[in-house]
């Protein structure tokens, strides 16, 4: 149980302080750095999220891998390159956002 | 030793779109490998099905292997379209290549990322740059170059037309003595230099660009006076009367070219001859304040403002080159029925 306690407190840091730095940072390869990261993360937390669930809860389970899904999609739009490089943090800052409120209650 | 072995940054690039392309390719499978085994036990309790699948080996074994197969194709997907974006600028450069090499200098990549493609795109970034740069001046040279023969074939008619009418008078014997012949002929001399030196300018462009006459100082004063002396009796000759001011001009040295200061004086002959109304006298002063010689020259024109004279503007465009060549300055002043031109030039 304790153990449980601090991954959870630890991915509520991590993602914080990743998503924080994501938008803050002016460095172009810590941004690009700190994006991955929080993909993978975000991936994480949706995997850890839809495992704990019961296997009949399958609706809540589906949800839990949507939100890590939107990791990849965030991926997705930074490589398109769109105008706007600010909309695949919005997308990955989701997923995580998402995924953690999900995790917690 | 040792050989350190450095891994490119694009071969890290790749390395990273495999890493990526993994850890989706596995998410994926995770969510495929559950969602099915939670669908499959779902339709065991709902009574869909009497086998209970999810203990089944062979059953298993299908959705491993269909849910690997989702993951692997996911994977390729994945990896295939973070490549194919280097490969998109792989596309981009090859195509700035061919537009730069058809003479479309002013083309240039997008300059994205951090590794070997940036560089190579940046260099050509830098090359077409470069490129356009050198097409620019030889342009600024070759109309530069072909400003100069314009000027210079300007400026070698008005001594040629010179010569053409004292040789005219010569051959006609309309001159009155020995003396006036002697006249005509050092005068056609004279004119001759000039258009030599003139010519020369044609071969030797960099000739142009020295604008003073190097180590050598000439009596400013007496320049002047003589080119007055020499322009009027051309303009006497050409039935003008003539008024030379010269009460603000003192003694100076000078190292202004001769030839330069001879070819500004030409041009404004030349428009005088054709423009003014000779009727009315031809105004020069000369005056020289703070090491700048001022040349005004004012003449009426006639009643209608122009006569029926081919005009380009050429003379007043060399006399303001010349005039630059001296950090000098050239104003039209003139109004209604009157021509003012006056020229400063810094000795």
């Amino acid at each position: 149980m304790q153990a449980l306690l601090i991954l959870f407190v630890a991915l509520v840091v991590a993602s914080g302080l990743g998503i924080a730095f994501l938008f803050l940072t002016k460095n172009k390869k810590v941004q690009n750095g700190l994006f991955y990261f929080l993909v993978i993360l975000g991936m994480f937390i949706a995997f850890i999220n839809a495992t704990s669930f019961p296997s009949n809860y399958i609706v809540q389970a589906i949800v839990a891998w949507g939100f890590g899904f939107l990791s990849i999609v965030a991926l997705i739009v930074k490589m398109k390159k769109l105008k706007n490089e600010n909309i695949a943090k919005y997308i990955v800052s989701a997923s995580l956002i998402l995924g953690l409120l999900q995790l917690l209650f | 030793m040792i050989k350190k072995y450095k891994l490119s940054k694009l071969s890290l690039s790749l390395l990273g779109h495999l890493i990526m392309s993994f850890v989706i390719g596995a998410f994926t499978f995770g969510f495929l490998n559950t969602t099915a085994y939670a669908l499959a036990e779902k339709a065991v309790t709902k009574g869909y099905s009497e086998l209970n699948v999810v203990l089944e080996p062979k059953v298993v074994l299908m959705i491993e292997e269909i849910c690997f197969i989702g993951a692997a194709v996911v994977f390729i997907v994945i990896f295939l379209y973070l490549v194919g974006q280097k490969l998109i600028y792989i596309l981009e450069i090859n195509e700035a290549i061919q537009k730069i090499e058809k003479g479309d200098f002013t083309y240039r990549v997008e300059v994205v990322g951090e590794n070997e493609l940036t560089e190579v795109a940046c260099s050509l970034n830098n090359l077409a740059q470069m490129l356009e740069n050198y097409i620019a001046n030889e342009e600024q040279l070759k109309s530069e170059r072909m400003e100069l023969i314009q000027s210079l074939s300007h400026d070698i008619r008005t001594p040629l037309t010179a010569i053409i009418s004292y040789t005219e008078f010569i051959k006609d014997k309309k001159y009155e003595s020995e003396e006036k012949l002697e006249g005509y002929t050092s005068i056609i001399q004279s004119k001759a230099y000039q258009i030599k030196e003139l010519t020369q300018m044609l071969f030797d462009y960099n000739k142009e660009a020295v604008a003073k006459v190097e180590g050598e100082t000439l009596d400013g004063k007496v320049l002047v006076e003589q080119l007055l002396q020499e322009y009027q009796d051309i303009l006497e000759e050409e039935d003008f009367q003539v008024e030379i001011d010269l009460k603000e001009l003192v003694d100076f040295e000078t190292s202004l070219n001769p030839q330069d200061m001879v070819r500004i004086f030409d041009n404004l002959v030349s428009n005088i001859i054709k423009y003014a109304t000779p009727t009315q006298a031809i105004v020069f002063k000369v005056s020289l304040l703070d090491h700048t010689l001022s040349l005004v020259q004012m003449n009426k024109t006639d009643a209608g403002g122009k006569k029926e004279v081919e005009s380009y503007g050429i003379g007043v465009k060399n006399i303001k080159q010349l005039a630059k060549k001296y950090k000098g300055t050239v104003e039209l002043l003139g109004g209604e029925g009157v021509y003012q031109i006056e020229i400063k030039l810094s000795i």
